[in-house]
């Protein structure tokens, strides 16, 4: 807006033949006052510095990362939900499923016999995955071969429950398990991160294996008793 | 009040502005509202995924009382069925006998829950599930079919005249035609459910609910 020309003089101006030159001071015209130019650029700075905070950094996947809680074998660890207690891997390349069946596999088949008890309530653990040496994740449950199925666990009653997971005999050195609660969803949620210690003798001589290897029914018996 | 000494050019008298407070004051009254806006805004999953998980909001009986409970419960076909029953505890003792073909793991013992309940024959009340707790809150639930043992699936209601069953819609005729084939479920039955817990546990409080939250406590008398 600019301050009014001659065309907004008065009448009386034009009639008198004089100069317009007004009498009055013209109508104020509001200019923005700087004190509001600069808080409308300080909330435009603070949206954007807002912007490149959220999309910048990878805060997401940390800020909805589950609580990764590590372990090694035999050393209970006590989630929020459950204290687990992950005891020593076997393997072969022959599995030995309980339910009279035996499944031969080219690569080597690790079976881990977990303890778990519930804290709380009842819960039915339901994830698990290993993270093999070799760098890949190799889920358990989805094929069917793979599978964890504790089934449920009262609290104050150990359940006794076998891992199975079928993976090449390179991803064994140095594999993690982790273990958790929901099948789908881990975020924000307690998970085991278990070290197996298992190294590149432990491959090869399950990969050369053909005694099969129990993955027991989960109980709440003990293995030895069942 | 004295006259200032007209001689003496001083600028008009200052013109006190609106102090801070004044100017902003609808913005003041406004923060609380939009702060609660804000929280209600970014916690639209907190019910779904919190609230209605567990037990929240009961419906207490004392020892040896008798309550009415009410639910209006989700029928998944977008509406709701109420669901109207009157639930007392007469007592939670060790199961003696044992249900067939129950064997208790090592360190746990089994207690029966006897409840007596009265509803009209036309609710339906298969789907319940049942629990014990102890002093610190620690739930121990029934279980159907485990230890070796098949309980009813239904806890709360007679296993031979269950009542209705919830409705699956344009399916139901096709299902059964003619019923369920049961006796109608009488007005006033009592159950005798049996709970696994460990040894040292001390049952203090039975709940027994349909669909979380809501829930009916039943205090233990001491």
């Amino acid at each position: 807006m600019s301050t009014p020309g001659p065309l907004a003089a008065s009448s009386d101006d034009r009639a008198a033949g004089g100069p317009a030159v007004p009498e009055q001071p013209p109508a104020r015209v509001r200019r923005p006052r700087p004190r509001a130019l600069a808080a409308g650029a300080a909330v435009l700075a603070a949206l954007a510095v807002g912007h490149v905070v959220v999309t910048a950094f990878p805060v997401d996947d940390r800020v909805q990362a589950p609580f990764l809680r590590t372990t090694t074998v035999g050393e209970p660890v006590d989630l929020r939900y459950a204290r687990l207690t992950v005891g020593r891997p076997t393997g072969s390349t022959v599995l030995d499923g309980d339910d009279g069946t035996l499944l031969a596999t080219p690569g080597v088949w690790l079976t881990v016999p977990l303890t778990i008890e519930a804290l709380g309530q009842p819960r039915a653990l339901g994830f698990a995955e290993l993270h093999g040496g070799d760098g890949r994740t190799y889920t358990v449950f989805t094929s069917g071969r793979s599978s964890f199925l504790p089934g449920t666990t009262q609290p104050g009653v150990p359940r006794y429950a076998t891992l199975r997971v079928e993976v090449p005999p390179q991803a064994v050195p140095g594999a993690r398990l982790r273990v958790g609660l929901d099948l789908d969803d881990q975020r924000r949620d307690d998970v085991a991160d278990v070290e197996l210690g298992l190294t590149q003798a432990d491959a090869e001589a399950w990969a050369a294996e053909t005694t099969p290897v129990v993955a027991h029914a989960p109980s709440d018996a003990p293995p030895e008793d069942s | 009040m004295s006259t200032p000494p007209a001689a003496t050019p001083t600028a008009p008298a200052p013109v006190h502005a609106p102090g801070w407070w004044r100017r902003n004051g609808w913005a003041l009254a406004a923060l609380p509202v939009a702060l609660a806006l804000t929280l209600v805004a970014s916690g639209d999953r907190v019910r779904t995924l919190w609230w209605e998980q567990d037990l929240r909001r009961p419906t207490a009986a004392g020892p040896g009382a008798t309550v009415e409970f009410h639910q209006d419960v989700r029928d998944g076909l977008g509406g709701t069925v109420p669901l109207d029953v009157e639930v007392g505890l007469d007592r939670v003792a060790d199961a003696a006998p044992l249900p067939d073909g129950m064997e208790l793991p090592t360190g746990t013992r089994a207690v029966r829950v006897d409840l007596t309940l009265s509803a009209d024959p036309d609710v339906v009340l298969v789907g319940c599930s049942l629990a014990v707790r102890d002093a610190d809150g620690t739930r121990y639930d029934y279980v159907a079919s485990a230890w070796g043992a098949w309980q009813p699936v239904s806890p709360c209601v007679p296993q031979d005249a269950t009542g209705p069953w919830p409705s699956l819609g344009d399916l139901d005729d096709e299902i059964s035609p003619d019923g369920t084939g049961q006796a109608p479920r009488p007005t006033t039955w009592s159950v005798s459910p049996v709970v696994v817990v460990p040894q040292d546990v001390e049952v203090t409080d039975v709940v027994l609910w349909w669909q979380l939250p809501q829930h009916v406590r039943l205090d233990v008398g001491g």
